[in-house]
């Protein structure tokens, strides 16, 4: 069976758990010191060479999770580091780091000659080689590192299947290639190139790929001033994060357990966005431009920034449904903070380089924060939800959400195509550059199948994609739910 | 009507975050002979959230349960219960 959490998330949880209960008990620096040891008990750990390693990897976690990279702590104390991460506000820099305690260096070489070879005497994999890169040496093949070029042929060649492909899977995730070896073989990322999708962040089994978290100043929010407490925007993507016992009105429960003053459903924002989004699309296609791409998803708009400049200007003037709904917050809810609960990393980014939402957690760091604030969501009472988003808004979290809000709207000669996975996005935006998209507006999501497989979701997407469009398809229900 | 072995499944925040829902998708995937025999309901906490995630199965209660070992206790269990259920 497939696991979906590993002993390496289950230790970030509670690292992140840990930290949150401190930060919102008001003892932040006073504690953070003693997390790593504490969170390393008894010597135990399952996943490094031994506890001190545990520690000081635990350590480099925290202080991504106060919003620095390890690197910008210098081998300071923890404490020094909470300090400056509650001077500073939510956190800036790129959202994507590496944990270099962590990085395990995995082997850079693509193709690797296994102990089953066994000299034998075809030598098949010599054969087929077209750049002479097998070496017999010592009674086995080696392949020559400096004339392989990895493509493998080699490895299908093998009738003892002796001689094997190895990609590092960070590197593997990665569709933009945006991590490569450092020169210490550590994964370093290239900004230039990363859409802060967040699939590396998975894909690393030494857990050495992290993300920055606004977890101590959301925690401040929450315990602080009654004037300043935040508003809670949700994605559409959380129904059934906290398990299926758990409704969403028992969610937005216990969001006002915890402190928030007020729950909104950024499906509400996906409403604003699909009206103008219709609007914007009438206007400029065909007339203006053959084509058009959605923006909610602030990791294709990278993709399309960074990797197809050329292509910027097709993409939707409409802010993303969080920011719509952020711009409308702020009208409502002057002066409070406003934070953005889903399953994206790439949110991080978006939201700071907007200034329109104050800090983003992902659903992970927000089970973190109720389990820190001893809050059990399975035990709350259900309650309604304000702003009752219209059904399709709700399902804007599944691929193929968007394109099939605005055919509702469009209808006529509106025609979509949709892009699930950056991989998939790629591939279209270059259809789209050669001008055969085929199609007047392109959906694109960074992760396949949509946001309820992002990397910051609490259960697996399959599981909770059906959830919220069984949620977004019978409103009725929810409508029920009374306090 | 042969009695069935009632597993609660805790459905609190904690155990949801150490991994819940994986005990709940290897019930569901029990083989069919047992899967037949176990009845899955929830509770919303079991009181012993630093050690999950938790299971009470006919009153006993079970910590960080692994889901892969979960049929194999199932199956020990309905053999020791046997005519007890």
């Amino acid at each position: 069976m497939k696991r979906y959490i590993t002993e390496i998330t289950r230790l970030k949880r509670r690292a992140y758990a840990e930290l949150a209960r401190i930060a919102l008990a008001g003892r932040l620096t006073e504690e953070i010191d003693y997390l790593p040891q504490r969170l390393v008990k008894d010597g135990i750990t399952i996943s490094r060479c031994c506890e001190h390693k545990e520690r000081a990897v635990i350590t480099d976690r925290l202080r991504l999770a106060l919003g620095f990279a390890p690197e910008e702590c210098g081998g300071e104390r923890l404490s020094h580091t909470a300090r400056r991460a509650l001077a500073k506000g939510t956190p800036a820099g790129p959202v994507i780091e590496v944990l270099g305690s962590a990085c395990d260096r995995c082997p850079i070489d693509k193709i690797v000659v296994t102990n089953a070879c066994r000299n034998c005497s075809a030598h098949h994999c010599r054969a087929v080689c077209p750049r002479e890169a097998i070496d017999i040496i010592a009674g086995r093949a080696y392949v020559n590192q400096e004339r392989c070029v990895a493509c493998g042929q080699c490895a299908g060649a093998c009738p003892f299947g002796a001689i094997i492909p190895v990609e590092r899977p960070c590197e593997a995730a990665c569709a933009v290639k945006a991590i490569t070896p450092d020169v210490n073989q550590r994964a370093s990322i290239n900004r230039d190139k990363c859409t802060n999708c967040g699939a590396c962040v998975g894909a690393c089994p030494f857990g050495a790929i992290g993300d920055r978290t606004a977890l101590v100043q959301v925690a401040g929010w929450l315990t602080g001033e009654a004037d300043k407490r935040p508003v809670a925007m949700l994605a559409p993507s959380f129904v059934g994060q906290l398990g299926p016992e758990v409704s969403p009105g028992q969610l937005a429960q216990a969001l006002i357990a915890l402190g928030f003053v007020a729950v909104s459903e950024v499906a509400a924002g996906a409403d604003l966005v699909a009206a103008h989004e219709a609007e914007e699309y009438a206007r400029r296609v065909p007339q203006e431009t053959p084509f058009m791409t959605s923006s909610c998803c602030p990791a294709f708009v990278h993709l399309v920034k960074k990797h197809f400049p050329r292509l910027e200007v097709h993409l939707s003037r409409t802010l993303s449904p969080a920011l719509a709904l952020a711009a409308e917050l702020r009208q409502v809810q002057p002066g409070r903070p406003l934070v953005f609960i889903g399953p994206c990393l790439a949110k991080k980014g978006e939201a700071a380089a907007s200034g329109l939402v104050d800090a983003v957690l992902t659903f992970e760091e927000l089970g973190a924060l109720l389990v820190g604030g001893g809050i059990n969501a399975a035990a709350q009472a259900k309650v309604a939800l304000g702003n009752e988003p219209s059904p399709e808004a709700r399902g804007f979290g599944v691929s193929g959400g968007v394109a099939r809000t605005l055919a509702e709207r469009l209808g006529g000669s509106y025609t979509a195509a949709c892009a699930s996975g950056l991989a998939d996005c790629q591939k279209k935006l270059r259809l789209a550059a050669a001008g055969r998209l085929g199609a007047g507006f392109l959906e694109g999501m960074a992760c396949a199948g949509g946001c309820c497989f992002g990397p910051g979701v609490l259960v697996p997407g399959e599981v909770s994609g059906p959830a919220m469009e069984n949620f977004a398809g019978i409103p009725s229900v929810h409508r029920g739910e009374t306090a | 009507m042969e009695k069935k072995l009632v597993v609660e499944v805790c459905a609190g925040t904690t155990c949801h975050l150490m991994g819940a829902s994986d005990l709940l998708l290897a019930l569901k995937r029990l083989e069919p002979g047992l899967r037949e025999r176990v009845r899955i309901s929830f509770c919303a906490c079991l009181g012993e959230c630093s050690h999950g995630p938790n299971l009470r199965v006919s009153g006993n209660l079970y910590h960080r349960v692994d889901p892969e070992l979960l049929p194999l206790l199932l199956t020990r269990l309905l053999d020791e219960l046997g005519d007890e259920l």
